[in-house]
């Protein structure tokens, strides 16, 4: 078995390959590294079934031992060899990703090859268990994905597009297109509080509820009510949804919506901006919530940009934020985009924007509609 | 940035000074210490919010359950110096009316009972 000494106390080195060579039944080729840097190249560079972490007291009061189980445990076992016998530290260790926590002063062959034995085999059950995992969100993924609709109203006078893109493998945005019979077309999107699966079940259960009310529903006033009653059939009230709901009335260009707790819409109409701002709290909060209704008319040449907080939220390395200006600015550089081609754009921009900052961020949605002249 | 809690007691009240983003993990990291606070009999709670630039959705919904569990608890939970952009997402979310804002720490302070 190979075996990764990161070590760089020259006397702990000596004892724990005095203590692997009197190993008899398992043989260990051990390798040194002084330090987790170095390590990290060197699991690179070479194959290796375990790595034995010597941290000093130093490292695990700066945090820095912490990270270094977490980089190196990602991939292979790793057992911690501290000259620190502090249980809370230990348990800490093994939360960040250690298979056990040794102190170097009692340690023995029988103790430390049971460890590594024990180790390996838990490090294969749990590497078993995450491809399962894996497998099944990639499934998730794919039914969400099919939530989404197949495709996007051809409204007379009108160009819609939409753009949706989830941080993780499953997210808790969506948007939907519900064509109302004879003239009108539900527009919505959505946003679940959330990340992950939490978020995806809730989306898929308001997005579920939302497509069965809304032919029945006069008014967006009215679906949203009765989706509000609906998804409060659930007692956990820490999760919410904020969804901007409107309905287009295709030969007026009349747009009627409601705005539940959702950031502000922009209505570019050349050199005029509204703001749709929020009519009435999110979805699933409060019982006795309620929502105004507004009207705006979609004139010719202007654009309805509705997005997720996810985009304006995007912040780069220095913590500004995409925000407004942000998707002014695409939109700016879009005049004559079509509209799916510029909730693209938008999404990318602000991806762009957050890529170097190392978070993931959040789901990004974007619907646009243009009333065409 | 990783949120970072000080903690002051002033009389029965303590108030939390939160810096950094309140978002992902740092939601349960506060729900945690908030839940140790009313463990131990420490249920008149401000939360002081002028260095957090950044309120996600998911620890909006978590301020909400900790204002619950504080509420059952007795006590009272209140938010001081929110930022122009955490202003905007409860204006947004009109949790504006269901959370007590305040400017000053005076302000904020009045009205908690002593003990």
């Amino acid at each position: 078995m190979r075996v990764l000494l990161v070590e760089d106390d020259p006397n702990d080195v000596v004892r724990v390959n005095a203590v692997l060579e009197r190993a008899a039944a398992s043989s260990f080729t051990v390798r040194t590294v002084a330090a987790a840097p170095a390590a990290a190249h060197e699991l690179a560079a070479e194959s290796y079934d375990l790595v034995l972490l010597g941290l000093a007291r130093p490292a695990l009061r700066d945090g820095s031992g912490f990270e270094a189980i977490r980089g190196l445990g990602k991939a292979l076992p790793v057992i911690v060899l501290s000259g620190y016998d502090d249980e809370d530290i230990a348990v800490k260790a093994v939360q960040r990703g250690a298979q056990d926590y040794l102190v170097k002063e009692g340690l023995t062959v029988d103790l430390l090859v049971r460890s590594i034995r024990y180790a390996r085999e838990r490090h294969r059950l749990l590497a078993e268990q995450n491809r399962r995992l894996e497998h099944e969100l990639k499934i998730a993924a794919f039914v969400q994905q099919s939530f989404l609709p197949g495709s996007v109203p051809q409204v007379p006078g009108h160009d819609i597009g939409a753009h949706l893109d989830t941080s993780g493998q499953v997210g808790g945005d969506f948007y939907d297109f519900i064509e109302l019979p004879p003239d009108r077309v539900a527009i919505a999107l959505g946003d679940a509080s959330g990340k992950g699966i939490p978020g995806a079940i809730l989306m898929a259960e308001t997005q579920g509820i939302l497509r069965a009310e809304a032919a029945t529903c006069a008014t967006p006033v009215e679906l949203v009510s009765t989706l509000n009653r609906a998804l409060l059939r659930d007692q956990n009230q820490d999760r919410f949804v904020t969804l901007f709901y409107g309905v287009l009335a295709i030969p007026t260009g009349r747009f009627t919506f409601v705005n539940a707790g959702h950031p502000r819409a922009l209505l570019l109409d050349g050199a005029t901006e509204s703001a749709l701002v929020s009519t009435g709290p999110p979805l699933r909060l409060f019982a006795d919530a309620a929502w105004e209704e507004q009207t705006v008319t979609l004139g010719a040449g202007s654009r309805l940009v509705i997005y997720s907080d996810g985009v304006t939220e995007a912040q780069d390395t220095t913590d500004e934020f995409f925000d407004l200006a942000g998707v002014r600015g695409v939109v700016s550089e879009h005049l004559d985009c079509p509209a799916a081609e510029l909730a693209r754009n938008i999404c990318h921009a602000a991806e762009e924007f957050e890529r170097e900052s190392g978070d993931p961020g959040d789901d990004k949605t974007v619907v646009v509609v243009r009333a065409l002249g | 940035m990783a949120l970072r809690i000080g903690r002051r007691d002033i009389g029965p009240v303590t108030i939390l000074d939160l810096t950094g983003k309140l978002a992902g993990e740092a939601n349960e990291t506060l729900a945690d210490r908030i839940e140790d606070l009313i463990d131990t009999g420490r249920t008149s709670l401000i939360l002081n919010l002028r260095d957090v630039s950044f309120i996600d959705s998911a620890a909006l919904g978590g301020l909400l359950s900790t204002r619950s569990a504080v509420m059952k608890a007795g006590g009272r939970l209140r938010l001081l110096n929110l930022t122009d952009r955490v202003w905007d997402l409860m204006v947004t979310t009109k949790l504006e009316l269901v959370f007590e804002t305040f400017r000053s720490e005076a302000d904020a302070m009045e009205g908690f009972a002593p003990r």
